[in-house]
């Protein structure tokens, strides 16, 4: 095991904002933001037009809660929270998931690199440690979609889709995620790669349970983001 | 003149009038209005002079007239299929920044939750 990071100094809770998109994730969001809040004041909540009580839930559980009025998907979620997190003068944004999958006690490890100025984007990795405890189908949709991310952008991560993150208000300002839906994963490490900022990949645990399992990607949907994302990188 | 020149003639002298209306009222803009007017003007002359499809088709190598308009018609249909998608692409991203200014504007706060919540997921 890796030694533990320090929690950030106290100076820098105040400039640290976790974005959380989330789309009918009522069951999930109120336990993952109490998590949240017990050591980050400033939890954003993008409600990317929910059906169920997610806003409902998120402001309950302290969150400051934005709303899609339509469904965007998460891409443009992200974008919002962090946009409104540079607005209320964030000096990192963190993305986080909503569906618990995520562990707080990994926000340390994931903010450290930039708060000393390592890097100005980290991109959270579940395969850089112990991975044994990922699903086999998982494991072998992400193994292809490392491979896919390595051929249509060069870029060598180990997990290019994990959507814990965390950046520089420098590094957030320069992105500009315009494809809406999951699609934006790899949409996200073009735009790294080409704003040629430092960045690092860190290692995170990601709790699979059924319920992330079931919210998350299933293998066809795997095509159709591929899809997406290549005709918006073509049609440019 | 057969039958189907009569109407069908009658239909492209229509289809004229709208689109010059158009661009006179200023609803078309000059450039697509002219590309309109070229496209019936192609119409209208396949259809009165019925021989003139065949030599174009053999101009450009192919053998019948029907089949060149065939391949128009297909060529036609795809890239208007593909201007249709651009366009669908750049609405989704009105739609998104539209959906985003909208949301910033209302930020919800915890401390409003009391009074606000009640309204939740029911827009």
């Amino acid at each position: 095991m890796r030694n533990p990071v320090p929690a950030p100094a106290e100076e820098h809770i105040s400039g640290i904002f976790v974005v959380v998109a989330a789309y009918n994730e009522a069951r999930s969001i109120g336990d993952v933001l109490s998590q949240l809040r017990r050591r980050y004041p400033n939890v954003i909540v993008v409600d990317d037009g929910s059906n169920d009580d997610t806003s409902k839930k998120a402001l309950k559980a302290g969150a400051t809660v934005l709303r899609h009025m339509v469904n965007r998907g998460q891409g443009a979620a992200l974008q919002t929270g962090m946009t409104f997190a540079l607005r209320r003068g964030a000096k990192v944004v963190v993305t986080f998931d909503a569906d618990g999958q995520h562990s707080v006690g990994d926000i340390p490890a994931m903010v450290a690199p930039i708060i000393d100025g390592r890097a100005q984007i980290t991109l959270g990795s579940r395969f850089i440690e112990d991975s044994s405890s990922i699903p086999f189908g998982r494991r072998i949709l992400l193994g292809a979609a490392v491979v896919f991310t390595r051929l249509t952008s060069g870029m060598r991560l180990t997990d290019s889709h994990n959507g814990f993150r965390a950046f520089s208000s420098e590094a957030a300002k320069r992105l500009d995620l315009q494809i809406d839906r999951m699609a934006h994963a790899s949409e996200i490490i073009d735009q790294i790669r080409r704003s040629r900022l430092p960045y690092l990949e860190i290692p995170v645990h990601i709790r699979y349970t059924d319920y992330s399992m079931a919210k998350g990607q299933k293998t066809v949907d795997a095509i159709r983001v591929a899809v997406d994302y290549l005709v918006n990188k073509f049609v440019e | 003149m057969s039958t189907f020149q009569y109407i069908g003639s009658a239909f492209i002298l229509f289809l004229v009038v709208i689109t010059v209306v158009g661009l006179i009222r200023g609803r078309t803009r000059r450039g697509a209005a002219l590309l309109w007017l070229l496209v019936w003007l192609a119409a209208g002359a396949a259809i009165l002079v019925p021989g003139i499809t065949t030599r174009a088709a053999n101009f450009l190598g192919i053998e019948r007239g029907a089949d060149l308009v065939f391949y128009c018609a297909v060529l036609g249909g795809l890239v208007g299929f593909f201007l249709v998608f651009l366009r669908m692409r750049s609405l989704n991203r009105k739609m998104t920044r539209l959906v985003r200014a909208i949301a910033m504007e209302n930020p919800r706060e915890p401390s409003d939750n009391d009074n606000e919540a009640a309204g939740d997921g029911k827009d």
